[in-house]
This record gives C-alpha cells, structure tokens and sequence, in this order.
C-alpha cells in the first residue's frame, strides 16, 4: 500500500525499508492481529504453505531422522500466526514418504542465567527445539530469537522468522513483504553450518543475506 | 515422343542422362529435404519436450513460493531459443503462471487450451505440453512451449535453395561428364553409321568401321566390318562373272559377225554365181536356140535337094546311090527331129506363155485324146484319179503329160498290156519344208507298169540326151523328161521318179496348187 506499483525499479535498501514498514505497520495493527483469530489472514495462509514447501527444497541430514518413518516436525515456537490452518494442510499429506507433524513449543527460559545476559531456552525447550526439522519462531517476550537461534546451532533445523534481522542474528530463512507479496531472504552460510542444503531453486527465489551486522 | 525418336543418338544419350541424373538428384534432393523437414522437426520437438523439462524442473520452487516474477524471468530465458515462439507456466488449476512470448505484434499471445501431456502439431506450429512435477507433492503445473517453426521453415527453404542449387551443378556435372562418357559410345556408332551411309550411297565396300572398343559396340562393328568383306568379295565375283560373260558375248559376238560376214559373202558368191550361172545358161540357150533355128534353114535345104533328087533323079541312079540318098535323107529327118526336140527344150524358158488356171483334168483328157491312136495301138488301159486345177502354163503342161504318157507307152513291157495310172494327192503343209502361202502343195504321180530302170539312174533320165537305151532299141532323142523336168521346175515344182528294171517306173510331181478344198 505504501509502495506504488506503477514504480518496482526501488532502490535495494528503501524496498527493505519499506517491506520492513509494511511488515511492521501488519504486525502492529491491532484489527490485523484480532482478525487472526478466528480465522487467518491471506499472508498466514501463504506463509504456512511455504513453512510446508520449504520442506521439498532443502535436504537434511540422514541423522536428521529417528527412523525410516518418523515424519517430518515443524516447530513453532512463541506467537502461532497459523492457528489451525496449518494442521489442515499438513492433515494427510506426505513428503518423501514422510508425515508432517506440528508441534508447537512453549518458550520457557533456563534456570541458571548470567547476570546481565538475554535469557536462554531451557534444557527441556532446547531438545525440543533441535527435534524440530522447520523451526517458525514466532514473537515472544520471554526469549529473544537470537537466543534460540543460538540454541539450535549446528543442528539441522531450519529456522523460519519473521523479523527484519532474523537471518543476521544467524536464522536461515526469514519472511517479508515485497510489492504485497511475500517474499523470503535466506542466509545459505548459516544453512550450510547446520548441514542443510538447501536448493539452489530456493534460493534463486530468495534473496540471500550474512550473519552479522545489520544491512542497513 | 516424335521428338525424341527422330533426333541424333548423341543428343538422345546427353538427354537421358541429364534427365535420368536430374531425376536421381530431384528425387534425392525431396527426400533429404523431406527427411530433414521431418528430422528438424523431431529434433525441435525433442529440443522443446527437453526445454520444457528444464523450465518445469527450474519452475518448481517459483511455483511453490507463488514466484512468477522469477518464473518468467526462468521462462525469459528462452529469448535465447528461436524456435521457441511463445511458452506458458500453468499452475494446478488451470490459470497461466507466467507466460512469454517474442515480440510480435501480429500474432498476440493467445492463451493455449490446456491439453494431456505430450507434442502437437497443428496450423500455427509446435505445442509441447510438458507437467512440471515436484519431488513430494506431484504435478504442480504445466509448461507448454510452443514454435512456430518458422526457423524450421527458414531452414527447409535454406536446404532447398542449397539443394536446387547443388542439383543443378550436379546435373550440370552429369552432363559434362556424361558428355565425356558418351564419346565412347557414341563416336563408334556415329562411324559405323557413317561408313553404313558411304556404303549406301557410294556403293564403296572397301571402307571398314574402326573398332574401338572390346564391348558390344566392338563386336557390332566386327560383325558389320565382316558383312562388308563378304560383301565385296560377292560383289568383286559377280563384277568378275559379269566382265567375264561380257567378253565372252563379245567373242562370241565377233564370232558370229565374222560368221555372218562369211556367210554374206558366201551368199555373196553364190549368188554372183548362181546369177553367172544363169547367165550363160540363159546365153546357152539362147545360143541352143539360136543355133536350132538356124540349123533348120540349111537342113531344110538339104532336104529339099534330097526330095529333089529322089524324085526327079531317082532313075538315073542306082540302087546303090537311092541307098544313100535314102540314108541321107533318114539322118536329115533324125536331125530335123533333134532340132525340134532342141528347139521345143529351148522354148521352155524361152517362149513363155502367162499362167492361168489350168484344169489338169481337162489337159489330161486332151492329151488322151491327142495320143488316142497311139494308145489303142499298144492297148494301154490309162486310170486317172481327180486331178487339182492350179496356176501354170497350159500348153507346156499338157506337154508335160503328153510326154510322161508318151514315155509310159514308149518303154512298154513286151510281156503285158501297159496300165498307166494318173493320180494326185494334197500334202499337208507338214509334208514339206518350206510351206506354200495361202497354196497347198500337190502330188501327181503318173505310174507305168513298164520296163522301168535302175534306181540308180533316177536322175539321169531328166537329163537332156541322155538315154538308156540304145537308138535301135527305142527311138526318140533323149530330150523329152528333158523337158518335162524344165517346165516343172518353171513351175516350182520338183519331179522325180521311182523305179527299179522290170517293175515298171513311177514319176512324182510336186506342184503348188490351191488348196484341197478348193478343187
């Protein structure tokens, strides 16, 4: 709504900032949020069916598995924008001979923190957390994304988010909204790190991003 | 083909190479353009079917993340495929993804009905329909490519300007070669028709055909070459048989010419002959006549002086001297008698008279009635058949009878009566030689039953004084078949006569007379 259509030659970073806008003033509002409920927006609707997509064009690990039939688990963990759409697509459906499971995780904090420091994820949520093949984590206010990015850390779990620094806190795969869709950045060095290979059709479709500082 | 069949064998070759290799190349080059338009078309059905197989699979992330941007730039980069004219990313429901097309004002996109999998043809070119699948979640659309195959089209009009053109150097190539080629067939039977044609027209069989070659051709022109000689050497030997009868009708020409020329003057001198012959036959008897009548005025004298002295004289001779006068006067009297008889032979040619019709029957009863006392003094029985009526002298015709039946009573048999027998048959032209015009030929035969003669003495009877017995025996002077003989053949006639001694004699007349019918 903010950006003219008539006009996409946008400069790189203004289109961040504005999607970053966008991303924002939807977040934000309240009617947006309450509409949620009951039932999903289109956005969710489109993000929950990429959650489900990303699945095809990223390649896990063999230790990824349990066992020959253990089904793929899709974590989310903090706010669920999905609500039960997300179950009804997954309802029946299988990949690579493979079930989907949802679980959602609630975010508890570890015991023992530093003073002065970010809580951390408990024990408990960090095994859970690193069970879960797609990771979608969701606004808390307990835990700060950078620190459940970093409790799964080298494990082979995609981490999906939401907010604008999300792949340079060292998420893989973070969404926004570009000319009223929704697009997707991934940070292929972080993938690589927790030994998911991801597609190279993936990422022609997204566009890519470094752990570190912010872009812009 | 009246063309065709009536124009040299060397153009018929040249044309039925060059038509039997443009032919060849023709055809050849349909095919290869055939089997190009065919294989090209294959190949960029292939090409697409691939190509969209590669779309499909590099589509599968833009059609699971809604990305059409990116599946147009994917199907954007097919600006680089010419043969590929327009091309469509389906989604599952049917509604086009992303689509491409070149730039081309005319034809604008038209979106493709949605058809199974596979490859189509149809006026507006090349479909393929190709399903994009995902690993995990199946069909998620389809692609659908499609060229107009005007590359396909550049590229078959390419291939047949190159290949009429190559046709064309290659037919040209034929011809030339062809033209090279055909020398060694042509050229022998272009010289054998050329000798063929001086044989014809010059008749010259000593021309021969060169023999060039050791195929089919060189056993025709062996075989033609053959022909020739056989030829000449039939032709040198009727040449030779025709000189040869040509000198031989020449000799034998001169022969008969040398022969002839002998004959001419044979006839020549005998007819200088005969004519000299005649001559002094004619002076002879003009002499014999001459002298006769001469003879008669001194012999009429000595006789006159004899009759004188016989009667006024006679009683002042004696016995002896009227002996004398006696004798003197019998021999003038037998000379009287032979000067007759001479002068009456003379006459025959001599006092002539013209020929007239003369019944021979007529002159033979006036010759029986001249001789009737003559006849009833030997008691002479005298038959006689018809007789013909024929052309001739009268009067030395009845001379004639006259002297035959004065002969026949003349030389009698003393033991019997004579019988004289005058008969006469026609002859058929078949009987004699040399035929009468218009004139048959008749035979008179006048038979005695006399002392007749020798055979042998068959033509000296007709020879003048020339008599078979003695004076004393028969009188006469030798002289009248003599006569008889002489007006025959005055006549043109031919006498003749059968006897032999004590069986009497036959003579036998052959005269022209008319026809048997006509008497």
């Amino acid at each position: 709504m903010a950006i003219n259509p008539a006009k996409p030659r946008i400069h790189p970073r203004a289109r961040h900032a504005a999607a970053s806008v966008m991303l924002t003033l939807l977040l934000a509002h309240p009617a947006l949020i309450a509409s949620a409920e009951p039932e999903i927006n289109l956005e969710y609707k489109v993000k929950a069916a990429f959650l489900v997509n990303f699945i095809k064009f990223v390649k896990w690990p063999e230790t990824a598995f349990a066992g020959k039939d253990s089904p793929w688990v899709i974590g989310i963990v903090g706010d669920d924008p999905f609500g039960e759409y997300l179950d009804k697509i997954v309802k029946n459906k299988k990949i690579l001979g493979r079930k989907i499971t949802i679980r959602r995780l609630r975010p508890t904090c570890a015991k023992t923190n530093r003073k002065g420091e970010p809580p951390r994820p408990s024990a408990e949520l960090t095994d859970k957390l690193c069970a879960c093949h797609v990771l979608f984590v969701g606004h808390t206010r307990v835990l700060q994304a950078r620190n459940i990015i970093a409790a799964i850390n080298g494990k082979p779990t995609l981490s999906v988010g939401q907010s604008r620094d999300f792949t340079i806190a060292g998420g893989i795969i973070r969404f926004y909204i570009e000319n009223k869709k929704v697009r997707f950045a991934i940070n292929p060095d972080t993938a690589r790190a927790q030994q998911l290979r991801i597609s190279s059709k993936l990422l022609r479709l997204a566009k890519l991003e470094k752990t570190g500082k912010p872009q812009d | 083909m009246p063309f065709f069949r009536n124009i040299s064998i060397r153009r018929k070759l040249a044309l039925t190479m060059t038509t039997a290799s443009g032919l060849a190349l023709g055809m050849a080059c349909v095919s290869f353009v055939t089997y190009e338009y065919i294989s090209f078309r294959n190949d960029v059905a292939h090409q697409l079917e691939s190509m969209a197989n590669i779309i499909g699979a590099n589509s599968t992330a833009a059609l699971s993340f809604d990305d059409r941007d990116s599946a147009r730039e994917i199907l954007a980069a097919l600006r680089f495929q010419k043969s590929v004219a327009h091309a469509w990313l389906f989604d599952t429901r049917g509604k086009v993804f992303a689509e491409y097309g070149r730039k081309d004002p005319a034809k604008p996109n038209r979106e493709p009905r949605i058809r199974p999998v596979g490859i189509y043809y149809d006026d507006n070119g090349l479909w393929v329909y190709q399903a994009v699948r995902l690993q995990g979640s199946g069909t998620i659309g389809t692609v659908i490519l499609h060229s107009n195959l005007e590359e396909l089209y550049l590229r078959i009009m390419d291939y047949v300007i190159a290949a009429s053109f190559i046709a064309a150097l290659a037919v040209m190539a034929a011809f030339l070669i062809g033209r090279k080629l055909q020398q060694s067939v042509v050229t022998p039977i272009l010289d054998l028709a050329d000798v063929a044609r001086k044989v014809s027209q010059e008749h010259d069989y000593s021309v021969r055909a060169r023999k060039a070659t050791n195929d089919e051709l060189g056993t025709l022109v062996s075989g033609f070459n053959e022909m020739l000689t056989q030829i000449q050497q039939q032709d040198q030997a009727l040449r030779a048989a025709r000189d040869e009868l040509e000198d031989r009708v020449r000799a034998r020409t001169m022969e008969l010419e040398k022969e002839i020329e002998q004959r001419t003057r044979a006839q020549q001198e005998l007819n200088d002959t005969a004519e000299e012959l005649s001559r002094s036959n004619r002076e002879l008897e003009q002499f014999a006549y001459a002298a006769s009548h001469d003879l008669q005025e001194p012999l009429r004298k000595v006789q006159a002086f004899g009759d004188r002295l016989c009667s006024v004289y006679a009683e002042r001779l004696d016995d002896r001297g009227r002996d004398y006068i006696a004798r003197m006067q019998n021999a003038a009297c037998r000379m009287q008698t032979l000067i007759n008889d001479l002068l009456t032979f003379s006459r025959v040619t001599t006092k002539v008279e013209p020929f007239t019709s003369v019944d021979l029957n007529r002159v033979i009863r006036d010759v029986l009635s001249d001789m009737e006392v003559s006849i009833e003094e030997t008691g002479a029985k005298v038959e006689t058949g018809t007789l013909p009526t024929i052309n001739a002298d009268p009067t030395q015709m009845r001379q004639v009878f006259q002297n035959l039946i004065g002969n026949a009573l003349k030389y009698r048999s003393p033991e019997r009566s004579p019988l004289i027998s005058i008969t006469a048959r026609s002859l058929d032209a078949n009987h004699r030689t040399c035929p009468p015009e218009n004139a048959a030929w008749w035979e008179i035969m006048v038979q005695d039953n006399g002392i007749g003669f020798d055979q042998k003495y068959a033509e000296r009877v007709f020879e003048v004084f020339q008599r078979l017995h003695g004076r004393g025996q028969y009188e006469g002077s030798g002289v009248g078949l003599a006569v008889v003989r002489k007006i025959i053949t005055r006549h043109q006639g031919v006498i003749s006569a059968r006897s032999s001694p004590g069986k009497g004699a036959c003579f036998i007349i052959n005269l022209k007379g008319p026809r048997a019918t006509a008497s």
